[in-house]
């Protein structure tokens, strides 16, 4: 099997795609503050409609949902925690062909950039 | 004018004097030996070109002399073999004038046979061929230059013919491919293109091969790792001095990581311009949150 990430075309993504527990690989925080959950963060489970932000000294429950808009042509999703309210931009998901492994890129609005793996 | 037999010509001639005019009038230079190699009779043109006489013959210094020293012991083994044999004799090899140059011959005899089957004779000519040889030698060097030439630019290269048929690729093309002349030879590239590629590569090339007109494309090849990368392809007709297309030089340039920077600088300005569109919708809901807390207010 072909170990070869393909890119998702991001108008047409299943919200299924985006579902899973992702690692956080790689981040850029820009101006976001630096204890911010989302900056501690080592990962995201994105289960039905709960999410699980997993972090070295506390995990968070909240909950999230993809969302979409005409002038985008790309989803974001929108992540409900306990200390914030915030939404992110799908820039870019990758998958093998038999979606064992992906990759996703997220953009949120203060600035923040991650890299999220699965699994 | 109708052909009269030598013997009902008015004036009585003689057909040695005639056989021998004729012999020092053509180009080559004929000799003559007996069954065992020893010469005979030399035309006046090898006494001219040589400067030996029949009567030098005799012995091995004429030979010697004569024979450039790279020939002499191939020559040696040639002639004794057709003598041996009764085979017929054909070399090629370089004599030295009188002048002191070499010149190359090529050099033919026959045996002349008995009625009993024995060779009486052996009847031989050599003929200059210096400026073939010569033409010949510095079109296999530029022969030799091209494929070098050829074969280290980083370009996959082809030739075909007028019909389009390619007859010659270049190593680097083997190399990547991992295919051979008899599998690629004609229309045989096909079968290092991706399928959904061929037809429509097929027809624009076949129509420029019909028009003979430049042609260029770009479409991935198979490598012999089973991946493909993205070539630029472009071939253009040689013609001869009619202006008739005689052959087709091709090339295949690897544009595969050129793509890859591409697609990933469009990639790159579609995320910028999502990006400010994600901010600007942020903004506006911002906006409306905090207008929505101004009426509360």
């Amino acid at each position: 099997m072909s170990d070869l990430l393909l890119d998702i075309n991001l108008q047409q993504v299943p919200d299924g795609y985006l579902a899973g527990a992702w690692r956080i690989a790689h981040r850029v925080l820009n101006r976001t503050s630096p204890d911010s959950s989302l900056a501690v963060a080592t990962a995201l489970v994105l289960d039905d409609q709960s999410l699980q932000l997993q972090a070295p000294t506390q995990n968070e429950v909240g909950s999230w949902a993809v969302q979409r808009d005409e002038l985008l042509n790309r989803p974001y999703l929108r992540l409900n925690l306990p200390a914030e309210e915030t939404r992110a931009l799908v820039t870019r998901l990758r998958r093998t062909s038999d979606g064992a492994r992906s990759q996703l890129n997220l953009y949120f609005s203060s600035g923040l950039e991650m890299q999220l793996d699965r699994p | 004018m109708s052909a009269s037999p030598i013997s009902s010509i008015s004036t009585p001639i003689s057909i040695e004097t005639e056989f021998q005019f004729l012999a020092d009038f053509i180009p080559q230079l004929v000799w003559i030996t007996d069954p065992a190699g020893s010469h005979l009779y030399f035309n006046q043109r090898w006494v001219d070109y040589t400067g030996y006489t029949l009567a030098d013959s005799v012995g091995p210094d004429m030979w010697n002399n004569l024979l450039h020293p790279d020939d002499r012991a191939r020559a040696r083994q040639i002639w004794g073999h057709s003598l041996a044999t009764g085979d017929d004799y054909e070399i090629e090899y370089r004599f030295k004038s009188k002048d002191g140059g070499y010149r190359w011959f090529l050099g033919q005899a026959s045996p002349r046979r008995a009625e009993d089957g024995t060779i009486a004779t052996w009847f031989g000519t050599c003929t200059d061929i210096h400026d073939q040889k010569l033409a010949a030698e510095q079109l296999q060097q530029r022969e030799q230059d091209f494929m070098t030439l050829a074969n280290a630019i980083p370009q996959l290269a082809w030739m075909a013919d007028a019909t389009g048929y390619i007859f010659w690729y270049n190593e680097r093309w083997y190399d990547y491919t991992g295919s051979s002349l008899e599998e690629m030879q004609g229309q045989g590239w096909q079968q290092v293109q991706d399928p959904s590629y061929v037809a429509g590569v097929t027809e624009r090339f076949t129509a420029a091969i019909k028009n003979g007109t430049p042609w260029q494309d770009l479409f991935p090849l198979r490598g012999k790792d089973g991946q493909y990368r993205w070539f630029l392809s472009r071939a253009l007709p040689v013609r001869d001095e009619s202006g008739e297309v005689v052959r087709w030089c091709g090339t295949n340039t690897d544009v595969t990581e050129e793509r890859q920077l591409q697609e990933q600088l469009i990639n790159s300005h579609n995320d910028l311009e999502a990006k400010i569109a994600f901010r600007n919708l942020e903004l506006e809901h911002e906006l409306k949150n905090l207008r929505e807390q101004l009426k509360k207010g």
